[in-house]
């Protein structure tokens, strides 16, 4: 009977170790592309490579671009409609990545507003990502940083706070009870947040230049003078 | 060949032991989290352990007990903390202290380290008063602080962000020893210094001091014993068997005044103490474990 039941522990302590020990699903967040039909834009981000039609812009374009001629800083920072309007004057020919110096590829999120944001959109501008969560208190206490930030540039910086997927909370309702103008949006699907190096940390802020390469992307607090000295290392001639 | 079986017979695991070993690695099965340096993140993760690990061990299973009733608390402004008081009750009534002696891993861990030879301190009157500490522990670090946050809607799951160092080594050694985690280091502050001085002081402290954390700190040990004469599982005297010479309570590593008490482990340690066999340990009626080892003399083992 004793023996039984050893035996009957064990198969159970076998069967725990191997159920608990199989593999994640792949997140290989620069490899992953989704087909833009099958993803709902309501229902999370949409993934996607920088298309081919790009890639051969960055190569054409690149002595056109006036990231890389070293007196075009004010070109960069004076952005106008017309020039975000266009991606091909900002286009990188920077690998696709989460580690700074990578571009990150092209996502798609709806914001709380019934907006999308469209990342690719938003090229000729400093794109600042704060991905945050209602439970974590040092998230909730930086974001009026970020609304200052928003608030200072309203023109050639885009902020965005993308709620993680490990919600606890009705994530729109508690954002309507927030004074902030910044622009909200749930990563809902995850995708989003796999694609910058993963959100087991939280609050973790991205910045990126108007090519859309990052700069700083790191888990922890900032403040509103690291996010300036952030933004103005972003808007500073590149030396390619 | 024959000093070698006489090495094992005075050497070989319990069967507590064993069955501690088996809880601490069932409920910390996901050891791959230790190669990758990460948290389980599965459903399990939803359930609760009964005793204190960690939910931030990479290698933890399921969620702290401990830790799920404070955010619980914490969150009690939003809905009522139903699901985790409900198993907290299930596993007082079914094991009550019995998960402390046999299941918790914390328990095993000091356990271990009370066998580094050095001398050791007995229990006295003064860790009897010590012993209550837990109480105080549990209804200002557990209870009131994240209730009184709660109102305001800040979550301070007071325990875990202060004192356990179950957290301190499962969660944060745990994860930092993992390189994937450096980044990690950047956030460690005043507060880990302090968890870290609090986790050095046990782990010393349990060498020289039986189970010292489960004695004088822990809030859960203190929220089982309160279900100390109800749980279903547990060390039970015979009263009538019973002649009250009081080598049970003499043998006892804890701070019992009775046999089976809110300080009882059910370690059983005191079954084969008793000289009228009057210990066992039962499930409700039925006996689990009954005196088996022949006295020498009155009241001592061989």
């Amino acid at each position: 009977m004793k023996r039984l039941a050893w035996i009957l522990a064990l198969a159970v302590l076998a069967a725990a170790l191997v159920v608990f020990n199989l593999p994640e699903p792949a997140t290989q967040a620069s490899a992953e592309v989704t087909d833009s039909d099958a993803a709902d834009p309501a229902a999370g981000a949409v993934v996607e490579e920088p298309s081919a039609e790009e890639a051969s812009v960055s190569g054409d374009a690149a002595d056109d671009v006036p990231g890389t001629t070293s007196s075009d800083g004010d070109t960069e920072t004076n952005g106008s409609a017309t020039d975000h309007a266009d991606p091909s004057l900002y286009a990188s020919d920077a690998p696709v990545g989460s580690e700074v110096g990578d571009q990150l590829p092209d996502f798609t999120l709806q914001t709380l507003d019934g907006e999308d944001f469209v990342l690719s959109a938003h090229r000729g501008k400093v794109v600042v990502l704060n991905f945050w969560a209602t439970w974590c208190t040092p998230c909730v206490n930086e974001l009026p940083h970020f609304d200052r930030l928003q608030a200072e540039h309203p023109e050639d910086v885009a902020v965005l706070a993308v709620h993680s997927d490990f919600t606890t909370a009705d994530v729109p309702a508690y954002v309507e009870d927030l004074p902030y103008g910044i622009a909200f949006a749930l990563d809902a699907s995850g995708d989003v947040g796999r694609m910058v190096g993963g959100t087991t940390s939280l609050p973790r802020t991205l910045v990126l230049n108007a090519r859309g390469e990052i700069i700083y992307n790191q888990p922890g607090s900032v403040t509103y003078e690291v996010l300036e000295e952030l933004v103005t290392l972003a808007q500073s001639p590149a030396d390619d | 060949m024959a000093k070698m079986k006489e090495w094992w017979l005075a050497h070989r695991p319990t069967t507590r032991r064993l069955v501690q070993l088996y809880a601490a690695l069932l409920q910390n099965a996901h050891l791959r989290g230790f190669v990758d340096g990460e948290i389980y993140k599965g459903k399990a993760k939803s359930v609760c352990v009964p005793g204190l690990n960690c939910y931030s061990c990479p290698a933890a299973v399921g969620a702290c007990p401990l830790g799920s009733l404070q955010n619980a608390i914490a969150a009690q402004a939003e809905r009522p903390a139903f699901y985790v008081v409900g198993t907290l009750l299930l596993f007082g009534l079914a094991l009550g202290r019995v998960i402390c002696g046999w299941l918790c891993p914390l328990g095993l861990i000091q356990e271990l380290l009370h066998k580094v030879p050095t001398p050791k301190v007995r229990k006295n009157r003064f860790t009897r008063i010590l012993s209550w500490l837990k109480y105080v522990i549990l209804a200002v670090f557990v209870l009131i602080i994240p209730f009184w946050y709660s109102l305001q809607r800040y979550p301070v799951p007071a325990f875990c962000k202060y004192i356990c160092p179950a957290g301190t080594l499962e969660g944060a050694v745990g994860l930092l020893s993992n390189e994937a985690n450096a980044d990690l280091f950047g956030m460690l502050g005043i507060l880990f210094t302090r968890k870290f001085i609090i986790l050095a002081l046990i782990l010393t402290a349990c060498v020289f001091v039986y189970r010292a954390f489960c004695r004088f700190l822990c809030p859960l040990g203190a929220i089982y014993g309160l279900f100390a004469r109800v749980a279903l599982l547990g060390v039970r005297v015979d009263r009538l068997s019973c002649t009250g010479c009081g080598a049970c309570v003499r043998s006892c590593p804890m701070d019992i005044m009775r046999v089976g008490d809110h300080e009882c482990i059910h370690c059983g340690k005191c079954i084969d103490v008793c000289p009228e066999k009057a210990i066992e340990l039962k499930a409700g009626r039925l006996t689990l474990k009954g005196p088996q080892i022949a006295l020498t003399k009155r009241g001592e083992n061989p």
